[in-house]
């Protein structure tokens, strides 16, 4: 089953002469539960393309489903509670926040929502991903790969329907990298969880289900989910 | 040292990264214009009525010219001119006084005095010129008024002039006169050199020698290059000419010494420079530390490619003096034209009259105000620069506002938007501080202003300056200038005239002038003041003539019971019945108290005491005392005598025995609806009289509405900036602690937190601004308050300190709003820019 689709996705920057089609074109789709892994050089659109699957930008043409539902239809305050629900950010730079500490962190979207928190669903995420003695520790006081394993549990703690995650190790070093990258895709597996990644360490995207080649805007291999 | 030549460049550097952010500077650049302005105004208020007072002294004094030697001769004249420390020397020779009849009121000098001396002495004609002719005459306007001449030039002058003990008949032709001056003590008259050579010729004996010490001697005036400490100077002058130190007379003019400027004013002087220097400070180290901080990757960045901390400093100092250059100037402009919209109604207020006012423009006020809005912008910049010539290349790169060492651990709570508004504020507490502060500024103010206005008090004003609602007495009463007093001016026909009016109650105060016999007690206590040397050099004869005497000057006040509503009781009761009978006197004789150190009282009389009066016709009459009180001081003469007592007693016993029937004042009471009625004919009634004049209620009431209104002005004015000051630094504290957040903003939206969230932790962030300010606000207020308003305001007589709250009170919706607002309108300006394209700003 489909949860992520794209058609005829482009993003151009500027015009003329000087116009970047940093996404020249972009059809591609992710099956429920995959984890699939996004490759390509610095400057070939996967930062964009990433932005565009989980609509913090919007594209200049083409389409984002997710859900089959068409996610650039929605207003910018729909977008982002839309986000919050079905959608679980994992970045570089794991951008906690300072001021909250680390249970609430990772409760942040749900509470942002209003719901309430499925404590237990919670509290197994937390403990699959070895945070359990952490949880009122504050931001400062965690490592870089304990930081990483706090953004991933504060992206599965929504139940999303797609986990992004843009090089969410690229600030860890290659031991820690391993680390975290075997707990995220344990998580995945157990979680039932649909992980799309950006690296551009081969290494680590050799862990992934399927990887996707980008060059230039476009995809040159691996796009097709039927495939 | 090794001298490199690289201030282009760092000059250079400062410019581009101004030119580059526009906007923020913007803000540095109000801050200063701001300070510089508040600083003109101060000091140029401050100088204006200091100028303005020394100008009212020596127009009162008569001269303009910072010392003088009376009665000198020719070659003295000479000596003093030659000196090289003395500048401007001029002089006048005495003739004589003019004695016609119709200038019994006004003391009239006739002088022959040269150009100089007449400018000097604020005296030169406008119309005409001085003398030319022997028998030309030039004289102020006032004296032409007195004797019925009309301001024409070439009339004939007839005048009776006293020189020496002997009187002559003088008929001068008018060649020129000036606008006379009321303030003045004595008016002048100019004749010619010719003339004055020939009546009053100069003797050659000094003065001292001589029996006429006036006629045809020199006074000599002349100035210093500085007028401080004139007096010495003026003694090394005399000391260095080989004067009679001794029997040379010297007189230094008052206007001059320190005395303008008392403690109070420097007080108040002192704390405008303290608010405005903290006020200054507290917005410009806020911006510039927002700003560095802001700007400390590209300070990072340009350490690593080899610029020194001294010289990162100097890009910093460079930005700073480069705003002062702006914003001074401007500053400069705007305070000098916002004083001269607050001095005349601040002038106003000190009983100044209107012709006395100089608005100064002295090169001093705008040396001040640069200098310290110079030192405030230093002082501000220093931390900032410290910070900016400190930073590590390494640690830039990442430096993010010196977030206070938080708690490593800390329980979870339900995250709502108030909740991460109030994590968000604890980051960084030094902020809080300054802009917390800077609001409470002007919110202080307001309070404190509205507290001292709140403590003014009408009646207490009013109940110092007239009894009653309207005062009629003869013009010389109030008139200190005047050299003769006339308290007996109502005349029963006046006073028949008042009482014939609808709806007026009057009641007289008759007045006596009588002695006392000074007690034991009141002796020893003058022997000691005289011991303690606390009795000043020109009382010393007049007390040892009371001590010798044994006894003291007495002024009997006639009056009826309406006149004991308006006593300040010291001892004993008062009984207007018992008053009636004739019996009993009310004693009040504590006035020499005022010249000893210790403010207490000590009476001459106590009630119970028996004393005996000697009335105008020489009948005496025996009374005993009822009470030690004093009469309201708009029943009083006006004027105080060194040593004495003032002594009630029945009108009637005053009345039968005096020569002149006529009252020291007619006070009326009048119904409410007769009011206009009663002004109208009082006013219209005491303007033909030719010698009365009339004070009401209504005057002083608008008297005390134009005070108040002077508070609210300048209290308002100051206000308004130092509010303004504190918005602009709360604006700043918002905006920059947005920009620094922006990228952890950017975050949250990207996990889903909403921009309608975003803006409602924001808004909670500045509500929460708004209500430390409240609370710091009301906490300073109650601590330092009254000690701080008292300090001020105690020394008003009409004061009564009141606390009160209510101004921040009601100031609270009006920062509550704008705490809101601001934050909001802010937040919307973040979300100009996508979110990805604020994320990526950090990396």
């Amino acid at each position: 089953m489909e949860v992520l689709k794209t058609s005829g996705l482009k993003k151009y920057y500027g015009t003329g002469e000087k116009q970047v089609r940093a996404l020249d074109g972009v059809d591609l789709c992710v099956n429920q539960g995959e984890f699939v892994a996004i490759v390509g050089t610095s400057g070939s659109g996967k930062s964009t393309l990433l932005h565009m699957l989980g609509g913090l930008d919007r594209p200049t043409e083409g389409k984002v489903y997710v859900d089959d539902k068409d996610i650039f239809t929605l207003n910018n305050e729909a977008l982002t509670i839309f986000r919050r629900r079905k959608i679980g950010f994992v970045f570089q730079a794991f951008n906690l926040v300072p001021v909250l500490n680390v249970y609430e962190n990772i409760v942040l979207p749900i509470e942002l929502d209003g719901n309430a928190v499925d404590e237990a669903y919670v509290k197994n995420i937390i403990d699959t991903l070895g945070l359990a003695d952490k949880t009122d520790s504050m931001p400062s006081q965690l490592s870089g790969g304990q930081q990483q394993r706090v953004a991933i549990a504060r992206a599965l703690a929504t139940k999303p329907a797609i986990l992004l995650a843009d090089e969410p190790t690229g600030n860890l070093d290659s031991q820690t990298s391993q680390d975290v990258l075997g707990l995220l895709k344990v998580t995945g597996q157990q979680f039932n969880q649909t992980i799309v990644m950006i690296t551009h360490n081969e290494e680590i995207a050799q862990m992934a289900d399927r990887i996707i080649r980008i060059e230039d805007g476009r995809i040159v291999k691996g796009g097709d989910c039927h495939a | 040292m090794r001298r490199v030549k690289n201030r282009a460049v760092i000059r250079k550097i400062a410019w581009a990264s101004i030119r580059e952010n526009k906007k923020k500077h913007t803000v540095i650049l109000l801050a200063i214009l701001l300070t510089a302005t508040m600083f003109t105004t101060l000091f140029s208020v401050a100088m204006s009525l200091n100028a303005s007072f020394q100008n009212s002294t020596m127009r009162q004094v008569g001269g303009s010219s910072m010392a003088g030697i009376k009665c000198g001769l020719p070659e003295d004249y000479e000596k003093i001119q030659n000196d090289p420390k003395v500048v401007d020397a001029s002089y006048r020779i005495t003739v004589g006084m003019a004695q016609n009849e119709e200038l019994k009121d006004l003391q009239t000098e006739v002088n022959y005095a040269t150009d100089e001396n007449a400018a000097e002495m604020f005296c030169f004609p406008t119309t005409g010129t001085m003398p030319k002719e022997k028998m030309d005459i030039a004289m102020s306007t006032m004296v032409l008024d007195a004797l019925g001449i009309s301001h024409e030039l070439g009339q004939t002058v007839r005048l009776i002039l006293q020189i020496g003990t002997e009187s002559a008949y003088y008929e001068f032709t008018l060649c020129g006169f000036w606008e006379g001056d009321p303030v003045s003590m004595a008016q002048e008259c100019f004749v010619s050199r010719e003339f004055a050579d020939e009546v009053a010729p100069t003797p050659s004996v000094p003065s001292y020698e001589n029996e006429d010490m006036y006629t045809g001697y020199w006074q000599i005036d002349f100035n210093f290059r500085s007028s401080f400490d004139i007096e010495g100077q003026t003694n090394a002058l005399l000391e260095r000419n080989g004067f009679d130190m001794k029997n040379t007379m010297v007189g230094v003019n008052w206007a001059y010494t320190t005395s303008t400027v008392d403690s109070t004013s420097m007080l108040l002087l002192g704390g405008g420079l303290l608010l405005i220097l903290l006020a200054g400070y507290l917005i410009i180290y806020n911006i510039f530390y927002i700003n560095v901080v802001a700007d400390i990757h590209s300070y990072g960045l340009l350490k690593t490619v080899g610029t020194t901390g001294k010289q990162l400093k100097r890009i910093v100092r460079n930005q700073a003096m480069f705003f002062c250059a702006i914003g001074i100037p401007l500053g400069l402009l705007i305070g000098t034209l916002l004083a001269k919209g607050l001095f005349p109604v601040i002038a106003g207020t000190l009983t100044m009259q209107e012709s006395s006012y100089i608005f100064s423009v002295s090169p001093w006020i705008y040396v001040g105000a640069i200098l310290f809005t110079v030192i405030t912008v230093w002082i501000s910049s220093s931390k900032p620069c410290r910070v900016a010539a400190k930073v590590s290349p390494v640690e830039a790169v990442s430096y993010t506002e010196h977030a206070d060492k938080g708690k490593s651990h800390r329980k979870s709570r339900r995250i709502t938007t108030f909740g991460m508004a109030w994590a968000g504020l604890g980051r960084n507490r030094k902020k809080i501080v300054v802009v917390v502060l800077s609001l409470s500024l002007s919110l202080l103010l307001v309070n404190g202003g509205c507290t001292i206005v709140r403590g003014f008090d009408a009646d207490k004003y009013i109940a110092n300056s007239i009894v009653g609602d309207f005062s009629i007495q003869d013009s010389s009463v109030y008139n200190h200038a005047s050299m003769s007093v006339n308290y007996n001016g109502v005349s029963e026909k006046d006073r028949a005239f008042f009482d014939s009016l609808d709806g007026v109650t009057q009641h007289n105060v008759y007045w006596c002038a009588s002695y006392l016999p000074i007690t034991e007690d009141v002796r020893k206590m003058l022997q000691q003041f005289e011991d303690n040397g606390q009795i000043p050099a020109y009382l010393e004869e007049e007390v040892s003539y009371y001590k010798e005497a044994r006894r003291m000057n007495c002024t009997i006040y006639g009056v009826d019971e309406f006149a004991l509503d308006f006593m300040t009781v010291y001892e004993g009761t008062l009984d207007p019945k018992e008053f009636a009978t004739g019996k009993y006197a009310i004693v009040y004789s504590s006035q020499l108290i005022a010249y000893g150190e210790d403010e207490g009282r000590m009476d001459c009389y106590h009630v119970g005491d028996s004393i005996t009066l000697q009335m105008e016709d020489g009948t005496e009459k025996t009374y005993e005392v009822m009470a030690v009180a004093e009469l309201a001081y708009p029943l009083q003469t006006q004027r105080y005598s060194t040593i004495g007592a003032d002594v009630c007693v029945p009108a009637a016993d005053v009345l039968d025995t005096a020569s002149d029937k006529g009252a020291l004042y007619s006070v009326l009471t009048v119904e409410p609806d007769q009011m206009a009625n009663v002004e109208q004919a009082v006013k219209q009634y005491v303007e033909q009289s030719g010698n009365l004049s009339y004070v009401s209620r209504e005057t002083y009431l608008q008297e005390f509405r134009d005070y108040i209104n002077m508070f609210y002005l300048v209290g308002g004015a100051l206000a308004a900036v130092l509010a303004l000051i504190g918005i602009l630094n709360f604006i700043n504290a918002i905006v920059t602690g947005m920009l620094a957040r922006q990228q952890e903003f950017a975050m949250m939206e990207a996990v889903g937190m909403t921009e309608r969230q975003l803006a409602h932790m924001l808004v909670w962030e500045g509500v929460c601004y708004a209500i430390f300010t409240m609370v710091f606000a009301i906490a300073a207020n109650c601590l330092m308050g009254r000690f701080l308003i008292e300090g001020l305001a105690g020394d008003i007589w009409f004061f009564t300190y009141q606390p009160t709250i209510v101004p921040l009170l009601a100031c609270l919706p009006v920062l509550i709003i704008l705490a809101a607002v601001i934050p909001y309108l802010a937040s919307r300006s973040l979300h100009k820019r996508s979110v990805v394209e604020r994320m990526r700003i950090a990396e």
